[in-house]
């Protein structure tokens, strides 16, 4: 098959599970006396019709494309780095380490000042990098599939993380951190919630991942161990290494995201600082079939998702207002149905193949 | 035997129930090769389905066919994108897992917290009244029973039946169960199915017997759990029921010092649970099982290895290429 016949093909599948998942959401709400074309209007609008709600969008993204940069890492190698949520947690709690000691006023702390961030930003990705990094010892030394050994460090990670907010870190009546400090945070514009730097590090992450596994050394091992385990390791691929790497440089760029989470979209440190980015990352790379160059617009589509539903969730017209939830909802049935419509697409092909076969 | 130690007792084995319930379906579904990762959603999902409609009909009966059939549809969507389209089971159920705990956190919002449902406590004349024995096994509620029913009954299947012996066969030799004539896909179809309402039931013992009310976090997590525990059980039934009654302890004992630590501590302890697990498997499955046994007498061998062998079946989560007739 050619590579256009390919991507038309793909891009069927995924119009046709686009409109399954929106007819899913539409019989929701027609259910529930909402108007669905006023809402998708109000929803468009909210999403990416003015200047601060497409930088929202952005912002949005940027901690999903970090995990799913790092995912794509650990897809390529066959492996379900379920933890990705976990390590999101923990590079949030490593990045509030220093940004909760950080005082309102540094003006006297001169150079050091503008050391705070990228020291903030560093341990985050030591936290998620180490989280990751204990999941694959389980996997590697233990013989722990990552599946479970990722469930099990996601659920630890949110009893540190309600532990630290409900104890020695919590300020005031609700379980979680002061603000921080505006110098601990991410530096933002000014008029625009939206911040140059968090953009230039998550491109340049997802760029370098593309690159990988493009066209370096490791990129190809991942590929091979993705494709075989076991006859990459006899033709020399040091597997396990490999592993522990993958799933530690993508540990590293969850951590960042959790850092994003903390430093930028809330400021602070609190219950479920992820928000579920990890998991959202682990959606997109699925959506996109393990594809590198779909990810990008993949993710901004993601993004706009929550922006949108939380304008349809503050709305005070009745038809309209909605539960942020069921953008979630939409978001689960598009993958299934876009992993449905490639299973069918494939079994399609795989038939016309055979009858061309026999005659 | 201390009163308050019974009462304990008893209230393990009643919240371990529906994880029993939901534990039991996947070992049945994991059993014949078929992996079911929407365990979690699943059981939220059939959680609120069966406590709307019980809630709606005032019927315990048509609360458990909710749930039931709740968890049977999304367990043949597995299935079906398993067997049929030949896609991963893994990433089918892990996306079926997130669409289906958050349909059931939108669709449950005018439920929250609305209502308790009519108790199903349902104590067994004259076996109750055995001393120790009776105040713990049968003077529960409805669920109880029936999750005790389970992992006996799917003992019996797995280990004393013929067809259970072709289950199996399903799960680790798929071709040779094909070659010798058993119809491995329909097989997969049909224990996926009950592992499914199996499932369904966990949902419905905890909106209309746990809780018993529609609370998204009071079952949430638990499905990831009962995935866990069926790996840390080994696949065999009882040492499945044994592992969740363990976990069920140990929540039973952070919630009696949960008075007397501070808050931090409390959640830190909340951790145990997956911590033994993590600890257990890294000692069973990986090399240091051997090195534990050198230094430990060699009559004790056998009893250890029965204890913790943990051996997943052998065509888990691959997908069987059936010729012929489906």
């Amino acid at each position: 098959m050619g590579r256009l016949a390919r991507w038309r093909g793909a891009a069927l599948t995924f119009s046709a599970a686009l409109i399954a998942a929106l007819t899913l959401i539409a019989v929701i709400m027609l259910s529930l006396d909402k108007a669905p074309l006023a809402a998708a209007q109000r929803f468009i609008e909210g999403a990416i019709g003015t200047p601060s709600a497409r930088a929202d969008v952005v912002m949005a993204a940027l901690p999903m494309l970090l995990c799913a940069a790092g995912l794509l890492l650990t897809f390529t190698a066959g492996l379900w780095n379920i933890g990705v949520e976990g390590q999101v947690t923990m590079g949030a709690i490593f990045a509030t380490i220093i940004a909760r000691t950080i005082p309102r006023d540094v003006s006297d702390w001169g150079i050091f000042a503008a050391l705070i961030v990228p020291a903030e930003l560093l341990l985050a990705m030591l936290g998620g990098a180490l989280w990751a990094g204990v999941a694959a010892l389980l996997k590697i030394r233990g013989g722990i599939n990552e599946i479970f050994g990722g469930v099990a460090l996601n659920f630890i990670s949110v009893n540190i993380l309600l532990s630290l907010v409900n104890g020695p870190w919590r300020v005031g009546t609700f379980p979680q951190t002061a603000p921080f400090a505006p110098a601990a945070l991410l530096p933002r514009q000014p008029e625009l919630r939206l911040s140059p730097l968090g953009i230039g590090i998550a491109l340049a992450a997802f760029g370098a991942v593309f690159m990988a596994l493009r066209s370096t050394r490791f990129g190809l091992q991942l590929r091979a161990i993705g494709r075989n385990a076991r006859s990459a390791g006899i033709l020399g691929v040091r597997v396990e290494r490999n592993i522990f790497w993958a799933m530690v440089i993508c540990g590293a760029l969850a951590g960042l995201a959790g850092a994003f989470q903390a430093l930028f979209t809330r400021g602070r440190l609190l219950p479920n600082i992820s928000g579920g980015v990890g998991f959202m990352g682990v959606l997109i790379v699925l959506l996109t079939g393990v594809r590198a160059a779909w990810v990008l617009p993949v993710t901004l589509f993601f993004a706009v998702v929550p922006i949108g539903s939380l304008k349809l969730a503050t709305s005070l017209d009745s038809a309209v207002q909605i539960d942020a939830t069921l953008g979630n909802v939409f978001q689960g049935a598009l993958v299934l149905a876009v992993l449905i419509g490639s299973g069918v697409r494939a079994g399609l092909a795989a038939r016309r193949e055979r009858r061309s076969e026999h005659g | 035997m201390d009163e308050v130690l019974v009462r304990t007792f008893a209230d393990i084995v009643k919240v371990g129930a529906p994880i029993v319930l939901a534990a039991i379906g996947e070992t049945i579904t994991e059993r014949s090769g078929v992996v079911n990762l929407s365990l979690d959603g699943s059981l939220v999902l059939s959680a609120l389905a069966a406590f709307v409609a019980g809630i709606s009909t005032d019927s315990v009966i048509i609360g458990i066919l909710a749930g039931v059939s709740v968890g049977l549809a999304i367990a043949l969507v597995v299935a079906v994108c398993s067997i049929e389209l030949k896609l991963s089971q893994v990433a089918v159920g892990f996306v079926l897992t997130l669409l289906c705990r958050d349909l059931a956190l939108f669709l449950g919002i005018p439920y929250r917290n609305a209502q308790v449902f009519p108790t199903t406590f349902l104590p067994i004349p004259v076996l109750k009244d055995i001393p120790v024995l009776g105040a713990i096994f049968f003077n529960q509620d409805l669920f109880t029973y029936l999750s005790f029913i389970a992992v006996i009954a799917a003992w019996w299947w797995l280990f004393r039946t013929k067809p259970g012996l072709t289950l199996r066969a399903v799960g680790e030799r798929p071709q040779t169960a094909f070659a010798r004539g058993v119809n491995v896909n329909a097989l997969r179809y049909l224990y996926t199915a009950i592992g499914g309402g199996l499932v369904g039931l966990g949902g419905a013992a905890y909106t209309l017997g746990v809780l018993p009310t529609w609370s998204d976090t009071g079952v949430a997590g638990n499905g990831w759990i009962a995935l866990a525990i069926v790996i840390f059980g080994g696949w065999y039934p009882l040492r499945v029921a044994l592992g969740v009654y363990l976990v069920a302890g140990l929540r039973a004992i952070v919630t009696s010092v949960q008075a007397q630590v501070p808050p931090q501590v409390v959640e830190l302890l909340n951790a145990l649970p997956w911590l033994l697990m993590l600890l257990t498997l890294f000692i069973v499955s990986g090399p240091y099982l051997d090195r534990l046994l050198r230094v430990l007498p060699p009559r004790l061998h056998p009893l250890i290895r029965t204890v913790l062998r943990a051996r997943p079946p052998s065509a888990l989560g691959t997908i069987f290429e059936q010729e012929g007739r489906r």
